[in-house]
């Protein structure tokens, strides 16, 4: 990797970093609509940072962009008193911005060049602007240019009076003690410099300020040419150069040494004139603020007796000089600053690193079983062996939990994306809501996060679209005008629920059952579909149509897709729903998509894993009667509860399993509050598996397949079937 | 060999600084992303040059370097600016800043600077 790949890796993570950071900061002030000085100035050093390294990379719409809204934010850190529907407009289009800078990151990332239209924004952010100067203007009392404030010159500092003489003379004795300074002093000569600046070294006029002060205490008088360098004569000194007349006791030599100093000096000229009738421009003493400025720097001995003082000073000076608002020095002030100090603990680490960590892991988890289960091996009885295998199961344990951990991150991220889409919607569709997020710091699997996020913005949405009343309606049917919607994540076991609950109008259960029936969904006579069969109807392909859209509240849009992607996770989706109540959606998601503890059962000659989790309990099936009702399904009683048996050979259709119902092995499995009885040959062991994806063409040519999550390269190098005992016991089929 | 405390809240300019000056044969003496830090760091590391960056949360460039002058008042302390700063570079100037360059620089921009303190 080359320096400028490194950089543009950089340059992506840290700016998506900062908006991110800075969406969530303008979500979580919406309802103020207003930010507070330290969030302004938050705002403020996000955008310069961008148009920093924007700039750096070249990218010039996205350092003008930038600049534009930090101007916008500068003129804010001075005033951040202004009327709310400016609030209003300032949040939109920092969003806006927030948006296009995404995108634009987004394309520096695919190695494209940013080259979005930043037209209509920046006009907005100058439009903007302008209207926030204006209001400066006419709210402040003094006399504040209300231009953009980054280009604001520094307004003549106040303390100009007392520490000016006393530091002049002591550094500079020759001179100061000379009476008579409008006179020509004895002994005084006279020099002219003519300072070029290197081109394209920027900021010429501060350059030149800079000079003057370098040379102060070394000159009784001094005239320049552009005269005031307080304001922005970059133009002038790059066109004429910077010309200085000084007035002083000290030889040529030293002073010219101090002009060779300068920084970016392309060029100076130096000559001594005869006396002080050859300046054009009058010469002056005791006006220029450096000296004021500098001093309570330049002595240290004032500042060790009276820090506090000082410190008051310096933040005066700067909040009167560069109109700075006075920054808090407490550590507990700003949460951000206290997070920056805490980054340096972190490392920061590319996901492929990382998968790649997590697919080697893998693999050692099956050579280890590979290794410790070799039957040679295991027919030799080899006690340290067995020792030092259990030792490495150990370890290998261990390993894949820490990379584990490295791959788990909060879902908060996720969460805060979906504010900006009820902050988005809800002024779109005129229903104020309330998001209420819990349970972010809930940690997921970096994989199964990416793959979260679209199927919850689309239910969010949907929530939000068809679920949730308009304030009329709600106002009628006694609810609250701003509905509510919970967006909740939660471990259990090794699942992380997610749930988004509405408290709207609720699924109009009837209507959706008519619906199914009319569309050939389901057979059954309407007083054998249950509550959760008939939500359930909503997620099938073919059910959401345009008209559903207003019958049935629309909650059949898009939810076949949502519900497609979460299977694809190995998750589960179930509804809940009370008319005119709310509606639930639960999510049930495995944390991890790569390792399980399994329970490796055998039938005939195939081999099954059912992960560890579902199984409730495994016993002999003699102990227990079978109870076979006129349709050939079979029931088990345990403990007074009755569960259907599922014999597996008969479900993949395996020949050699054992049939006797006597001789087999019952494993009580449960998912989602299902249970079901599986009947198996034999236990064959408790191990950890790596799940792999189905290949096609083994998905093709086994029966049963949605019965399968996936499979697993075994210790021994055969294959097992990982067994979906959720979609097992929910179905409705007969073997 | 000079050493540089580099200073930026802005991991991308740090970097940036970072790979020209080892490039150009400067030793990095340090990095810090707020002037609080940038006062500990050189304090600890005695650096020969520091560059500053103005803008950064809880202590602002321009403080620190007041910081750091009113603790050596010899420190070399370059201000690394952005076009708009004006103010705060001269504000800088008048604090004791030996120069400053700003962004967007080119490498041998900054090392034009660097050279000359």
């Amino acid at each position: 990797m080359n320096d400028n790949d490194s950089m543009i890796e950089v340059y992506v993570y840290e700016n998506l970093q900062l908006l991110e950071q800075l969406e969530e900061m303008l979500l979580d002030n919406k309802k103020e609509m207003s930010l507070t000085r330290q969030q302004i100035d938050e705002v403020f050093r996000v955008m310069h940072t961008i148009k920093g390294s924007s700039a750096m990379m070249g990218y010039n719409g996205l350092t003008q962009l930038s600049h534009s809204v930090e101007d916008v934010f500068a003129i804010l850190r001075q005033n951040p008193e202004v009327p709310k529907d400016e609030w209003q407009r300032i949040f939109d289009l920092v969003l806006e911005c927030v948006d296009f800078f995404k995108t634009q990151i987004a394309m520096v990332q695919e190695g494209l060049l940013p080259d979005g239209d930043i037209e209509e924004l920046h006009a907005g952010s100058v439009e903007l602007l302008e209207r926030l100067s204006a209001l400066d203007v006419s709210d402040e009392p003094a006399p504040v240019t209300p231009a953009p404030a980054a280009f604001t010159p520094p307004a003549p500092t106040a303390p100009v009076a007392q520490p000016v003489q006393p530091r002049v003379v002591s550094e500079a004795p020759a001179p100061e003690s000379a009476p008579a300074p409008e006179a020509e002093s004895a002994g005084s000569h006279y020099y002219y410099a003519r300072i070029i600046f290197q081109q394209g070294c920027a900021m010429e006029s501060v350059r030149a300020f800079a000079i003057v002060n370098a040379l102060g205490g070394m000159y009784s008088r001094i005239a320049h040419i552009p005269e005031d360098l307080n304001v922005n004569c970059d133009e002038a000194v790059i066109a004429n150069g910077f010309k200085l007349y000084i007035e002083t006791t000290l030889p040529e030599e030293q002073i010219k040494e101090t002009l060779e100093d300068t920084i970016f000096l392309q060029s100076l000229e130096l000559s001594e004139l005869s006396d002080a009738s050859a300046i054009p421009v009058p010469l002056k003493r005791g006006e220029l603020p450096i000296a004021a400025e500098s001093a309570p720097v330049k002595e240290p001995s004032a500042r060790t007796e009276n820090p506090e003082k000082d410190a008051a000073k310096a933040a005066q000076s700067a909040a009167a000089g560069a109109k700075l608002a006075p920054k808090p020095r407490e550590n507990t002030a700003n949460p951000a600053a206290a997070q920056n100090a805490k980054t340096s603990n972190f490392l920061s680490v590319k996901i492929g690193r990382v998968d790649k960590l997590m697919d080697l892991v893998g693999e050692i988890v099956t050579t280890e079983s590979m290794v410790s289960r070799n039957p040679e091996v295991a027919a030799l009885h080899i006690e340290s062996f067995e020792k030092s295998t259990r030792r490495l199961r150990q370890l290998t344990d261990e390993l894949q939990d820490v990379v584990m951990s490295i791959r788990m991150v909060p879902i908060m991220a996720t969460f805060r994306k979906m504010q900006r889409i009820v902050y988005d919607m809800s002024r779109k569709v005129g229903k104020e809501t309330e998001l209420i997020l819990l349970g972010e710091q809930t940690e997921v699997d970096k994989n199964v996060i990416e793959k979260l996020s679209d199927p919850l913005m689309h239910m969010i949405r949907n929530s939000m679209d068809h679920g949730l009343e308009s304030p009329e309606e709600r106002r009628q049917a006694g609810k609250p005008e701003i509905g509510t919607i919970t967006l909740e994540a939660r471990n259990v076991g090794s699942d992380v629920m997610i749930v988004v609950a509405d408290d709207g109008r609720g699924l109009d259960r009837d209507a959706i059952i008519r619906k199914a029936i009319e569309k050939g969904l389901t057979t059954k006579p309407e007083s054998a579909i249950s509550d959760r069969e008939a939500f359930s109807f909503i997620t099938l392909p073919g059910f959401s149509t345009n008209d559903a859209v207003t019958e049935y509240s629309g909650r059949g849009v898009g939810m076949d897709v949502v519900c497609t992607n979460v299977e694809k996770m190995g998750g589960t989706l179930s509804i809940e729903s009370e008319k005119g109540a709310g509606t639930t959606f639960t999510l049930h998601i495995p944390l991890t998509l790569a390792i399980i503890d399994g329970m490796e059962v055998h039938v005939g000659d195939e081999h099954y894993i059912i992960p560890i989790l579902n199984i409730r309990e495994s016993f002999e099936s003699r102990l227990y009667d079978l109870i076979v009702d006129p349709n050939g399904d079979e029931t088990i009683i345990i403990r007074g509860q009755c569960y259907r048996v599922l014999r597996l050979h008969k479900l993949f259709g395996v020949e050699k399993g054992i049939s006797d119902f006597k001789q087999g092995i019952m494993v009580l499995v449960e998912s989602e509050g299902n249970s079901a009885c599986l009947f198996v040959d034999r236990l064959a062991g408790e191990q950890q598996v790596v799940i792999k994806p189905m290949p096609a063409f083994i998905a093709r040519t086994i029966s049963r397949r949605s019965y399968l999550s996936g499979c697993s390269i075994m210790g021994d190098g055969s294959i097992s079937l990982i067994l979906d005992v959720n979609s097992l016991t929910r179905d409705d089929y007969s073997a | 060999m000079k050493r540089v405390l580099i200073v930026d809240d802005a991991a991308f300019m740090r970097i940036s600084i970072r790979n020209i000056l080892t490039k150009n044969g400067y030793e990095i003496a340090g990095e810090a992303g707020n002037g609080a830090e940038a006062v500990q760091k050189y304090t600890e590391l005695h650096p020969d040059i520091v560059t500053m960056d103005i803008t950064m949360p809880e202590v602002n460039g321009i403080d620190a370097l007041k910081q750091i002058r009113g603790m050596n008042k010899d420190a070399v302390i370059i201000m690394v600016s952005a076009l708009g700063q004006e103010a705060m570079v001269r504000d800088a100037v008048l604090a004791g800043a030996k120069g400053f360059v700003v962004k967007p620089f080119k490498e041998e921009t900054i090392i034009a600077a660097l050279s000359k303190l």
